[in-house]
């Protein structure tokens, strides 16, 4: 007995083909052989025939063709229904998770609702977008329709976007059901981007999605005249499992902005990414879409939440005429009221998901996952499983070479290398024995859907790296009243003096390794335990770390030790014991290279900054530290973690001015401190705000979460999201949650704490996003902050939340900071810089880093290096070389050979010049040979020149060098070229002589410092460098690119040349090959723009000339007299 | 027949299914039966515990806010920036510096010392106006040790500042000052109240100081990776092939060729490892963390960024005294700042704090070096700035060229004559500004508030240009906007007759100055000159008018270490003289007063930063023998 957990897999198995009518009307079977994207102007079934229309049940006389038609779709899919409602999930062996809150019936709910949705669950759909989706800007309600499942969105889209024919690319293997959903009402069809199994040079791994497939099936479908209009992008990609990346994702895009195409993105399986490590980003999360009224994102329960009988959906989408349109449909596939209340309360319901439904139903995924894994590499069949859904993608192909079962199967495994979506094109015959086929794929997927819904059978089954065990059962440990303890916490410690850095050693990988103890309970001679065990965050924190690349468990090869005794509260702890405790660990040795988390140290009456047990040479990562009590350098100070960063979700608020301009929300101050705050808001009305704790609220539980302000009542930390600036006072302790949540909601904090170490000071750089006050000045406060230019506090506001999101808003970003600091200090030379610990994402986008920064001209004396790259034009070459060697700045001569069937001329044949020339010899003949970073070269200059350039004078080439000098980190060349944006195409186009403006030189002769070699060969980006080799043009452009890229600098053209060598300048004879040359030449900007992500290249309106060039000037006198001719 | 093969196709559906339902249901029926032992070999981490969910938060609810304050600060033995430093004697004039004159007689260069700080922007004579009140403690070569001084207070807001270390006894308790020296030990230094000076050689000159001595950007093969500083001042390199040391063996068995003798210059390597006072500690580093392999695998792109930060953090703050003093005191004026300090980018990047004022600016974008790093871009419109000296005609044919060029914003028109405003302007569509300026030269360099844009094309009364240069120059100037872009050039040169620097404005095969008579260039060098120059270099200016060109081109050079750009001048020949004059003054001998002051400028600045440029930017098609008519600029190339 089997069940099939969800419909998707009964499609493939009957799926007809991507064209919804194809075929229909032929006559035999081979037709069936027919290309995916099928003319469909073919005629409908002319029925009873032969063949496969035998297929369609001979009842006709009721049904129109199209009628039967459908009718056939649910005959061949009811097969998989029935087995699936045969087991339903059982409740014991499947205990389902969900709440009872979402029975209701309001009189409201039973009217007509808005069609696109009531605006409540609009609103509560849109906010749990934003959230899961990680927008970067909260998402709207507008732009969100809901309906009746995932089936129909896909259904309205296609009949509101394409007309009747017209078709939507789909990367193939596909969820084969969208076939019908696009088909059935809007008479669309698919045409497939066929991923190969093999992995080729384009690719990284099988089966990956790139543009150069889309390119390619976009191409094919147009060239049968089939009309594209859309995009089909299932992420987590069903039935791959596939997921894409960001970078990905926006290459897809932008093709299809390129081409006009819609997109629709189906991220049904968004929740369903068991493995982090995937890295797993909705399309939603991206900064910019390139096109967002083309870009349609769907979502709906059936798959994340197992709810596809509940029937619930949703568009998100920019485009208002498509919503529009859609909602428009809903009059057929709204949902009814009922279902939208119980909606709203389930997206609302944030802390279940978050904390109960997706980590059970993620390792329960996880676990079916690993199990089906685990069997098939044990019977070695290859497969394919990334982390996202329920899918296994199983190669069965050799399998079924062995098995008796599969002999027949066999017979047509050849033609498997394309995947499902060839069926269609095989004979019928041969179809069954896929259908078969399939079904044993879909089976391991069915028994992977049983061990997701059959826990006991998880638990039993131990293999899994971590197990599962009660913190109540952790072993004993009794410590006598006697036993040692260690001294107070040494202030004169430092990384030189109390750490061990020997036991880091020397690692390929510049990281620590941390070991962390196992967990125990410690009581002492009297058996009251010492402590509690262990706290939630606690446990979150080492969890934290032993998921990290930092963690060992090898107590041996480890250099930081972390005890798993919980300090985080000094309150929960008995001092003394606890010292005992950690003294008598394995290897505490005086608590060298031993890690102590404490984020709330001290205690009345005078709270000390720093935790009181005694820790001897431990190093202590505390919350709240004082200039007194910090050890510079050794100690690390780190947040007070707040709860509120997980229970409350506050979007990310632009940031401008807002509704106050400084508030204080504390509870806990100090009358003089109050005082102070109140005189302010006195004196500045309606701009200060100063929150006390409310003192009439009936609720005793929830007053952590409002705050007052006379009897007006605020709900908090949403205030903090209205103040330009919050107020982060000391109390007892220096360290305070607060800031936490004064940063979560991007406001500003001033920090009024004399002598308080900010969390991570050692590399954050709280100058950009905090002001800090003296105790002393705080009358002053307002007037200082008044005095902060408006531009420098967005840029705080922004600054702040980017701290937050970065290293506060977990306890995992919390640990993993305090990890990458102490390996910063003990590998000094592979510590993060400045920049990555500081700037936002949004800067590091934006920017350049230009790797030769410093103002710097180089001196005339080292000279140049030329390298001549040459096939076998010997006589061309010894021209060049003669000619090239008059140049006085010359310093070495280069010959790159790239013929390996012939071997250079001897050395009696080469000319003689006055410098030294070297010949080196290539593996193969490739284009990038030209640039690559020989030891020959010893000089900074470089010049490219091929070997049939024998028109440059030496006054130019030497002119040439020397603006390089002047110049180095650019391009400098001869000839220039300009890229253009061509409305009509919607693209970039190449475009050669006469213009006005430059954006490249070509490297035909060009001088550029050698570092860019060194870049070209092993940093460029994607697949371009072997693309260029594989084309055997544009290497000049890729160059180009490259270098606008890293420095955003222009090139510079020198002299007035405009042009190398005939075949281009007779181009007006052959102006065929010219037109082909550019429109290569096009596509090769086309491409590099798409692999860049974006267009470097920089345009300018000037060349240089030597000072005096066409001067009225005696010719004689000038320095460059001969430049001039074109 | 159909009938038959689709129930065939599911006759091989149903029994591969139960097949595989078989092979699977089979396995973990068997592992339900077995339990099995744990992977070898897997990591064993902390454990997910069954009832996480269950475990108590670090903080009860409520603990975290409700905590009660005490309002007496935490408080320890030593002193801090908020404890032990009245700021609020810094207001309005930002941090100004008393220096104790020295008491007895000094050396010449603790005379030198103190008359750079007085010519300083810090500096102030008056001890109670000051807020920051300076004692140097120079060597003790003189045998005095300075003793108490009259204001000391305790030595609140006092900077002791010791450039060498001294031999001195401590004879005062230093107190609530704070203290720039060399090399101070962490357990004596107070983080964010002292200073760490670099270690100064003796002989350290006291401005301008040696450019970095950095030739290339990127290293040439074959050179030696690592030198290790050895006793007594000498060096030892350690070459690539012995890099390979095995993790236990010693690094030091090869002694090698590479030893040099102490005086030796350093030698010619990409690292060098500096041990502090321990030498013998450096090889026990090296064989930790065997150092060499991890530079080895340094990527190119890092060693690069190094080198050139550290010839940048050279040049910018260590290569003259004059720029540690500088340095330490603007990093005290930071601290007093608080929130418009500079930015740490201002700090770390080209051209460096001191001469990126935080006063003009604390964005980085509003100055123009750093566009590219923040990934903007400079504006699109300029300002005209007319200097209308003596004879006073107003220039309206100037005005209405340059209000003819779309990118122009306004213009300013500085009335520096004695004659009378004229009454009445020509009719632009510009919005024009009359500044009655105050007779000095130097006015021409004021950064006037009116002035709304970052670009200014700084003009003389006299100058001749038209629309399509002025257009042309401009978007030249937004491709380079820390340099001056200029029409007329001059020149500096070594005068070997003389033994000084000379000076021509005859038109020569390269250059190294723009006229500023009609000049783009960003509006904060208005600043920067007002504002960081010397006054007596400003003063000198004002004597001498030919001058100012001279300076402002001298300080450009010096911010950008580039030269500046020349772009074509039509009118050439007729006009070649008001322009070639240079400077609005007396049109008498210009020739002759300017070697002076390309000699004095130099000294002032304690080296020549003037480089010279052989390259002139045309438009791309500029004299090209096609139609005028595919020609963006054809105007220029009228004769």
């Amino acid at each position: 007995m089997f069940t099939l957990p969800q419909k998707d897999f009964s499609a493939p198995t009957t799926c007809l083909g991507p064209a919804c009518m194809q075929d229909l009307g032929s006559s035999h079977g081979d037709d069936l052989e027919g290309e995916c994207s099928r003319k469909l102007d073919q005629k409908l079934p002319e029925l009873p025939g032969v063949g496969d229309s035998a297929m369609f049940s001979p009842d006709t006389s009721y049904l129109s063709s199209r009628g039967r038609m459908i009718k056939w779709f649910w005959d061949s899919a009811e097969e998989g229904y029935r087995t699936y409602h045969m087991d339903e999930y059982d409740e014991n062996k499947n205990p389902s998770l969900s709440q009872s809150d979402m029975q209701r019936v309001e009189p409201s709910l039973l009217q007509y609702a808005d069609w696109r949705g009531h605006l409540f669950l609009r609103e509560e759909v849109a906010k749990f977008l934003s959230f899961y989706c990680k927008s970067p800007a909260p998402l709207r309600p507008e732009n969100v329709v809901v309906l009746n499942g995932g089936a129909s969105l896909f259904s309205a889209l296609a009949t509101v976007l394409c007309e009747a024919g017209e078709a939507f690319l789909i990367p193939t293997p596909y969820y084969g059901a969208i076939t019908q959903h696009v088909c059935l009402y809007g008479n669309v069809r698919l045409a497939c981007v066929y991923l190969d199994s093999e992995v080729t040079g384009l690719d990284t791994r099988p089966f990956q999605l790139t543009v150069e497939k889309l390119e390619m099936a976009l191409r094919e479908a147009h060239s049968e005249g089939v009309k594209v209009k859309g995009l089909i992008l299932i992420n987590p990609q069903n039935p791959l499992g596939d997921i894409y990346s960001p970078e990905e994702l926006q290459e897809y895009l932008v093709f299809a902005k390129r081409h006009k195409l819609h997109v629709i993105v189906d991220e049904v399986y968004m929740l369903s990414v068991f493995e982090e490590s995937v890295g797993y980003c909705s399309v939603l999360s991206l900064e910019r879409l390139p096109d967002p009224q083309r870009t349609h994102v769907m979502w709906a329960t059936s798959k994340d939440f197992g709810m596809s009988g509940l029937r619930f959906g949703t568009l998100y989408t920019e485009n208002q005429d498509v919503a529009t349109a859609v909602a428009s449909l809903c009059r057929y596939h709204g949902l009814s009221g009922l279902v939208q209340y119980q909606m709203a309360q389930l997206l609302r319901d944030r802390d279940w998901i978050n904390q109960v439904y997706l980590p059970e139903n993620h390792a329960r995924l996880k676990a079916a996952h690993t199990y089906v894994s685990e069997e098939l590499r044990a019977l070695g069949i290859p497969f394919l499983s990334r982390g996202a859904g329920f899918f296994i993608w199983v190669d069965l192909r050799k399998e079924c070479e062995k098995e008796a079962v599969c002999v027949i199967m066999c017979a047509s495994v050849k033609y498997n290398i394309r995947g499902p979506a060839l069926i269609p094109r095989m004979k019928t015959k041969h179809r069954i024995y896929y259908i078969t086929l399939f079904s044993i794929v879909l089976l391991g997927l069915i028994a992977t859907g049983m061990f997701q819904f059959w826990p006991h059978s998880i638990e039993s089954s131990n293999d899994w790296n971590v197990e599962k065990r009660s913190v109540r059962d952790v072993p004993v440990v009794r410590l006598p009243a006697d036993s040692p303890i260690p001294e107070r916490g040494d202030l004169s410690c430092r990384m030189h003096t109390c750490f061990d850095v020997y036991r880091c050693g020397f690692n390929p990988k510049n990281k620590i390794k941390v070991y962390i103890y196992a967990l125990k309970k410690y009581v002492d001679d009297f058996g009251v335990p010492v402590s509690n065990t262990i706290s939630r965050e606690y446990n979150e924190l080492l969890t934290a770390i032993s998921d990290s690349d930092y963690y060992t468990d090898d107590i041996n090869r480890a250099c930081l030790f972390v005890p798993s005794i919980d300090v985080l509260n000094q309150n929960t702890l008995r001092i003394k014991e606890t010292a005992q405790a950690l003294a008598q660990l394995s290897r505490w040795d005086r608590g060298t290279n031993h890690l102590l988390f404490n984020m709330l140290p001290g205690g009345p009456p005078d709270y000390n900054t720093a935790l009181d047990v005694p820790r001897d040479r431990a190093l202590l990562a505390g919350g709240g530290f004082s200039t007194w009590t910090y050890r510079q350098g050794y100690d690390v100070s780190i947040p007070v973690y707040s709860p509120l960063s997980a229970e409350v979700d506050l979007p990310e608020k632009g940031p401008g001015p807002r509704r106050y301009f400084l508030i204080s929300s504390q509870v806990g101050l100090h009358p003089e401190y109050r005082e102070d705050l109140e005189a302010l808001q006195v004196k500045h009305g309606e701009s200060v705000l100063v929150l006390d704790k409310c003192t009439n609220l009936s609720e005793g539980g929830l007053s952590i979460r409002k705050r007052c302000h006379k009897h007006q009542v605020f709900d908090y930390p949403q205030v903090l999201q209205e103040a330009t600036f919050c107020v982060v006072l000391r109390g007892a302790r220096l360290g305070q949650a607060i800031l936490s949540d004064v940063l979560q909601a991007g406001c500003v904090p001033v920090v009024i704490a004399d002598s308080y170490i900010l969390p991570f000071s050692e590399v954050l750089d709280w100058k950009r996003a905090s002001v800090v006050v003296p105790e002393e000045k705080m009358s002053d406060v307002y007037s200082i902050l008044q005095s902060i230019p408006q531009r420098q506090i967005e840029e705080m506001q922004r600054q702040a939340r980017w701290f937050w999101e970065a290293y506060f808003q977990s306890i995992k970003a919390i640990a993993l900071a305090t990890l990458q600091i102490i390996n910063d200090r003990i590998y000094p030379y592979a510590a993060i810089s400045y920049e990555e610990w500081n700037d936002p994402p949004a800067v590091k986008w934006g920017s350049v880093s230009n790797p030769l920064f410093l103002p710097l001209i180089p001196p005339q004396s080292q000279g140049f290096t030329a390298i001549v790259l040459t096939y076998d034009r010997v006589e061309s070459l010894f021209r060049v070389i003669t000619e090239v060697s008059k140049v006085p700045s010359l310093s070495k001569l280069l010959v790159v050979w790239n013929n390996q069937n012939k071997n250079p001329p001897e050395d009696s044949l080469w000319p003689k010049i006055r410098v030294p020339l070297k010949v080196v010899r290539t593996a193969e003949n490739k284009l990038s040979n030209r640039f690559f970073p020989y030891d020959e070269i010893e000089t900074e200059a470089v010049l490219a020149i091929d070997d049939d350039i024998i028109m440059l004078t030496s006054d130019e080439l030497q002119f040439g060098y020397e603006v390089w000098r002047e110049f180095p980190d650019r391009l400098v060349g001869y000839p220039g070229r300009l890229h253009l944006w061509d409305h009509e195409m919607n693209k970039w186009k190449y475009e050669s002589e006469w213009t006005n403006e430059v954006s490249m030189v070509l490297t035909g002769a060009a001088f550029y410092h050698k570092y860019f070699n060194y870049l070209y060969t092993y940093k460029m980006p994607g697949d371009i460098k072997n693309w260029v080799d594989a084309h055997m043009n544009c290497e000049d452009i890729a160059m180009n690119f490259l270098v606008a890229n890293v420095t955003g600098k222009a090139v510079i053209k020198v002299t007035p040349r405009k042009k190398f060598k005939c075949p281009e300048c007779t181009a007006i004879d052959g102006l065929s090959l010219d037109q082909t040359h550019m429109v290569e030449r096009s596509e090769c900007i086309n491409k590099f723009a798409s692999v860049f992500g974006t267009m470097p290249l920089k345009v300018v309106e000037h060349r240089a000339d030597p000072v005096l060039y066409k001067d009225d000037f005696p010719e004689k006198l000038k320095s460059f007299p001969n430049i001039g001719s074109l | 027949m159909q009938s038959w093969r689709r129930r065939k196709s599911l006759w091989l559906i149903l029994s591969a299914s139960w097949l595989l339902l078989v092979l699977l249901g089979g396995f973990s029926l068997l592992r339900l039966a077995l339990p099995s032992r744990p992977r070898p070999g897997a990591p064993q981490g902390w454990p997910r515990w069954l009832d996480a969910e269950l475990l108590q938060s670090f903080s009860q609810a409520g603990e975290l806010p409700e905590d009660a304050a005490s309002p007496q600060a935490p408080h320890g033995g030593s002193c801090n920036w908020g404890a032990c430093f009245d700021t609020s004697k810094c207001r309005g004039d930002g941090l100004k510096v008393f220096v104790y004159p020295a008491s007895g007689p000094i050396s010449e260069t603790h005379h030198r010392i103190l008359a750079s700080i007085e010519g300083s922007r810090f500096h102030t004579f008056s001890p109670a106006g000051a807020c920051l009140l300076l004692l140097l403690s120079l060597d003790a070569q003189t045998g005095e040790c300075s003793s108490m001084p009259l204001q000391w207070n305790r030595g609140r807001n006092h900077l002791v500042l010791r450039l060498h270390p001294a031999p001195c006894p401590k004879t005062f308790q230093l107190g609530q000052a704070m203290v720039a020296e060399a090399s101070p030990t962490v357990d004596s230094f107070r983080p964010g109240f002292d200073v760490a000076l670099p270690f100064l050689p003796e002989a350290h000159p006291l401005r301008g100081g040696a450019p970095g001595q950095l030739q290339q950007h990127s290293p040439q093969p074959g050179i030696t990776l690592l030198a290790l500083e050895e006793e007594r001042g000498g060096w030892r390199t350690a070459d690539t092939g012995s890099s390979a040391c095995p993790w236990d063996a010693r690094c030091e068995q090869d002694p090698g060729p590479g030893q040099t003798q102490r005086g030796e210059t350093l030698p010619n390597a990409t690292f060098c490892l500096i041990s502090g006072h321990r030498p013998e500690a450096a090889s026990r580093f090296l064989q930790a963390l065997q150092v060499l392999a991890a530079l080895q695998e340094m990527s190119p792109a890092r060693v690069l960024a190094l080198r050139q930060q550290t010839q940048f953090l050279w040049d910018a703050y260590f290569s003259s005294v004059e720029k540690v003093i500088h340095t330490t005191l603007e990093v005290i004026q930071d601290r007093i700042f608080g929130t418009s300090a500079h930015p740490s980018l201002l700090w770390n990047s080209p051209p460096g704090a001191l001469l990126a004022l935080s006063t003009f600016s604390t964005s980085p974008q509003d100055f123009p070096f750093y566009h590219l790093q923040q990934g903007s871009r400079p504006e699109g419109r300029f300002s005209a700035l007319i200097w209308v000296g003596p004879p006073g005609q107003p220039p309206l044919k100037l005005i209405q060229a340059v209000a003819g060029s779309q990118h122009c914003a306004q213009i300013l028109v500085l009335w520096s004559n004695e004659r009378p405003l004229p009454s009445s302007w020509p009719e632009t569509a510009m919005p024009l500004t009359v500044i009655d300026g105050h007779r000095k030269v130097s006015d021409r360099f004021f950064p006037y508030s009116t002035i709304r844009t970052d670009a200014i094309l700084s003009l003389d009364a006299r100058s001749s240009l038209s629309t399509s240069e002025v257009d042309f120059a401009f978007v030249v100037w937004q491709s380079f906007p820390e340099r001056m872009v200029g029409f007329l050039t001059s020149s500096h040169f070594w005068d070997e007759a003389h033994g000084g620097w000379g000076y021509t404005a005859e038109r020569t095969n390269e250059f190294s100055m723009v006229l500023t008579t009609a000049a783009f260039y960003h509006r904060y060098y208005h600043t920067l000159f007002t504002h960081s120059l010397p006054k007596a270099l400003r003063t000198l200016a004002d004597e001498a008018p030919t001058c100012v060109d001279v300076l402002m081109n001298f300080l450009v050079a010096a911010v950008t270490k580039l030269p500046p750009i020349k772009v074509p001048y039509g009118k050439q020949r007729q006009e070649a003289a008001p322009l070639a004059s240079g400077g609005p003054g007396p049109r008498s001998k210009p020739q002759a007063a300017a070697p002076d002051c390309v000699n004095q400028i130099a000294a002032a600045f304690g080296h020549m930063p003037l480089l010279s440029s052989r390259l002139r930017l045309d438009p791309v098609l500029f004299k090209d023998p096609v139609s005028v008519q595919r020609k963006k600029y054809r105007s220029l190339e009228k004769p």
